[in-house]
């Protein structure tokens, strides 16, 4: 624990410049006293020193109305166990100042341990000082000025909520709502000249492998709030997007019949019931007269909350030549679970920044194959890289995407007014709206130049 | 010839260790006239078909009292049952006593519309013949994870009809739809009653308050509705009145639930020796739902002194979990005779053991037994009597 000399913290020590800051809060202010109080009585060397111990929930990458609920009983519980004093700041930190014992060290631990699914270091969440040093009065005097952090949504939307975004996504053409995504297989290149400008090093090639065509959460978020309230809840959720499979089967049906056979593999995103449909059946043998290929994505949860209908939907899915991927795996469920009993045909393994550092996600990951998986979310060249050496090649993400739209560039002959990003925001349009202003639509369709 | 009156009553009004007691003897007694042949009978009173407004704990007692006179017969047995349930039995001919028994309650009933005949709320069972009907009755449904079948010509569950739902449940009293089932240990052929576990009857719920209604074709809004139903169980087991007398006990929970200001609020009402006796059933498609937030409120909730049971994991998903990658204290297993080809006694399990529910006939026992399970609950596992046959004078109750 560091011992820092001890410090007052004095009006204006460390004024915002801001013309924007905020008054200190109540617990802001509260915490101050308290800190002032210990450096004086340090200084005096009166008493025994108090120690601070902060809670910095405002690091948490994703924090939830749980780490904030939780955390906060525990403390207020060892605050009235060690007769010490609790600080809620707006910037969402807790801070306790407590005199220094075992016990102290005990709950240190326990949010430790707490956090540690969270966060690839939970350390990073917690700070230890004497509450009169130098260090706590900075940390305090900091705080003074915080903005308070957005409210967290305290409880998940009810039913309404999915009533009110099945009437939306009614009202509206699905090509509005619905994104498609290219995922694609990274391969060593040998001729350096012919990759894309933001090539990883040493020279790699993407090959397109197939187009997600999915309902865009992003499109829906910016016409709905109640979509996000029936996000918070996955078992909602999962009811919402299956009520939509229908009407995403009807809608490629339809386009496959007017000619529109997909450049790529086509992915759709489907619940057991999807597969099991008549309308699915029906899909698949157009898509196979029009000489196209298929691929269906189901979740996860979808398998885990009715094992028997996810055999069945497999073997229909085999039985018609269709791929399965599993989607929405993490790397926590890779350190939990055996995969490949699903039989899948790929997984979708969603990218992390605590992912390189889980060893049982890693191990998992071994047990698995990297060559059965699908890095999604990638969104930095680190992914990639950590990827490839991890052995995997097929890759998704938009770091991808942007690397295909810079193909395009390079290679596109109408794409001299085109900047990066108007390509790659026209790539994931389904519709033809979307995709205004392109001279080239074709080379959108492939992905990348042939 | 000596017969058996039943008392089905809520929760409430039973000391758990009488139930469990009572359970015990009268599962003992229909046990032994099945194999010698003796006679006995059975009048069960059925609390539950009460109507809820003439469920409470006063009309309750009165009810119990009614059946006083049965206590006169020859060989008089009173046995409370889990659930809240009461049963008294006797020998010989007692025709007198029931009819007296039978009119008391006609009269405590007298003004009451909305109640079912008194020949539905007293039935009566002769030993041994009748003993099979008189446990289908008188044990706690085992729980089921599976969303019960709609019927044929019902409607199904649909969001409106969900939000409905979650709208009557704020304020119906859910105790009258709270069920409990023994979780006992087999060891060296010894039966203890380790928990037991609480749990509203789905079933019952739905058909009270969305008559009609079934709930397979939409289970993602059943999950959802289970977790509504948790936040009812935990605000009603944190009446202090609830738990004061109760034994060990385990919840069906979601794992949202558990980090939910509900459970804050249970956690604080839960009686000191309670503490470290209580397990929270956690569903593995809830798991598979968010597992950060699972390990969260694993470890929150282990620093309190709460054990942890997978449930919910069937012979088709037994392989899927590194089971002892999920560091719970206990492993929920639904018997099906498909699991005689697969076996679990090599599968690595880490601190947890082995729950085997479903466990309604002796060829389940046996497998479970060969297979070195400790836990079992079914209609097969009889909880053990922890004194002497329970036979108490009315004014003891």
């Amino acid at each position: 624990m560091a011992t820092l000399k001890a410090m007052r913290v004095l009006p204006g020590m460390f004024s915002p410049t801001a013309p924007e800051a905020m008054a200190a809060g109540v617990a802001e202010a509260a915490l101050l006293s308290c800190v002032n109080r210990a450096a004086d009585r340090a200084a005096a060397g009166r008493g025994p020193a108090r120690l601070a111990l902060v809670l910095h929930l405002s690091r948490l990458p994703a924090i939830r109305p749980h780490h904030r609920r939780i955390a906060r009983a525990i403390l207020d519980d060892a605050a009235q166990r060690l007769q010490g004093d609790l600080f809620a700041l707006r910037n969402r930190d807790v801070v306790i100042v407590a005199p220094p014992a075992p016990a102290m060290e005990a709950l240190s631990a326990h949010l430790l341990r707490l956090f540690r699914a969270d966060v690839p270091d939970p350390a990073t969440l917690l700070s230890a000082w004497p509450a009169g040093s130098a260090a706590m009065a900075a940390y305090t005097a900091a705080r003074q000025h915080n903005r308070p952090a957005p409210e967290l949504i305290e409880k998940p939307g009810g039913p309404d909520a999915v009533t009110e975004t099945l009437a939306v996504i009614g009202a509206a053409r699905l090509t509005d709502l619905t994104r498609r995504q290219i995922g694609v297989e990274v391969m060593e290149s040998s001729d350096a000249s012919a990759s894309p400008p933001l090539q990883l090093r040493p020279p790699l090639q993407l090959r397109p492998l197939y187009a997600e065509v999915m309902v865009a959460l992003s499109v829906l978020r910016g016409r709905l709030a109640a979509v996000g309230q029936a996000e918070a809840d996955p078992y909602l959720f999962r009811h919402l997007t299956g009520q939509l499979d229908g009407r995403m089967l009807q809608a490629v049906w339809d386009a496959v019949r007017q000619g529109g056979t997909p450049s790529l593999r086509l992915h759709l995103n489907l619940a057991i019931d999807g597969v099991l449909s008549a309308e699915f059946g029906r899909l698949v043998a157009a898509i196979a007269a029009s000489g196209g290929s298929f691929g269906v994505e189901i979740p996860l949860l979808e398998a885990c909350g009715d094992p028997a209908g996810f055999v069945r939907a497999r073997a229909r899915l085999r039985d018609r030549g269709v791929a399965l991927l599993l989607d929405g795996v993490t790397h926590h469920t890779l350190a939990v679970s055996n995969l490949a009993t699903l039989e899948p045909d790929r997984v979708k393994l969603e990218w992390a920044d605590g992912m390189p550092v889980h060893v049982p996600a890693l191990d998992g990951l071994a047990r698995l194959g990297p060559s059965r998986v699908v890095l999604t979310r990638v969104e930095t060249e680190g992914a990639v890289t950590w990827g490839l050496q991890r052995g995997i090649r097929v890759f998704q993400g938009r770091y991808i995407d942007a690397m295909l739209a810079a193909a395009r560039l390079q290679a596109c002959p109408a794409g001299s007014g085109c900047v990066l990003r108007q390509c790659q925001e026209r790539a994931y349009a389904t519709g033809a709206a979307g995709r205004a202003g392109c001279g080239n639509p074709a080379l959108l369709d492939l992905g990348a130049p042939p | 010839m000596s017969t058996v009156v039943g008392v089905v009553s809520p929760p409430d009004t039973v000391p758990d260790e009488r139930a469990i007691q009572g359970l015990a003897s009268l599962a003992s007694l229909i046990r032994e006239c099945a194999v010698s042949g003796m006679n006995r009978q059975v009048v069960l009173f059925r609390a539950e078909l009460l109507p809820h407004r003439r469920s409470h704990p006063h009309h309750r007692r009165l009810a119990r009292a009614a059946l006083d006179p049965l206590l006169r017969a020859e060989r008089a047995v009173w046995h409370d049952l889990p659930g809240g349930a009461v049963a008294v039995s006797w020998r010989g001919d007692a025709s007198q006593y029931l009819a007296d028994a039978t009119a008391q309650l006609q009269h405590l009933l007298a003004d009451a519309t909305d109640t079912p005949p008194v020949t539905e709320l007293l039935r009566v069972f002769t030993l041994p013949t009748g003993g099979p009907a008189l446990l289908q009755l008188i044990t706690p449904a085992p729980p089921d994870p599976a969303p019960p079948a709609p019927p044929a010509s019902g409607s199904i569950l649909e969001v409106a009809s969900l939000a409905m739902l979650e709208r009557h449940l704020v304020t119906v009293d859910v105790a009258r739809f709270a069920r409990r089932a023994a979780i006992c240990r087999i060891s060296d052929g010894t039966v203890t009653l380790v928990w037991e576990k609480r749990f509203l009857s789905v079933t019952e719920l739905a058909a009270t308050l969305t008559p009609g209604t079934g709930m397979t074709d939409a289970p993602w809004l059943y999950r959802r509705l289970t977790r509504v139903m948790d936040r009812r169980m935990l605000a009603l087991l944190s009446n202090p009145a609830e738990l004061a007398e109760a034994g060990p006990f385990s919840l069906d929970v979601n794992v949202a639930s558990v980090l939910s200001p509900e459970f804050l609020r249970f956690d604080a009402a839960l009686p000191a020796g309670l503490r470290g006796r209580v397990t929270l059933n956690v569903a593995a498609e809830d798991l598979a739902a968010d597992l950060p937030a699972f390990a969260f409120a694993r470890d929150f909730c282990r620093a309190r002194g709460y054990r942890f049971l997978l449930r919910g994991v069937t012979c088709e998903t037994l392989a899927f979990w590194y089971l002892d990658q999920l560091d719970v204290e206990a492993v929920e297993l639904r018997w099906s005779p498909a699991l005689t080809e697969i076996g679990v006694a090599g599968i690595r399990l880490g601190r947890a053991e082995w729950l085997l529910t479903h466990v309604d006939d002796p060829a389940a026992l046996a497998w479970g037994q060969r297979q070195a399970v400790g836990l079992f609950q079914g209609r097969a596992i009889v909880p053990p009597r922890r004194r002497a046959e329970v036979s108490r004078a009315p004014q003891n109750r």
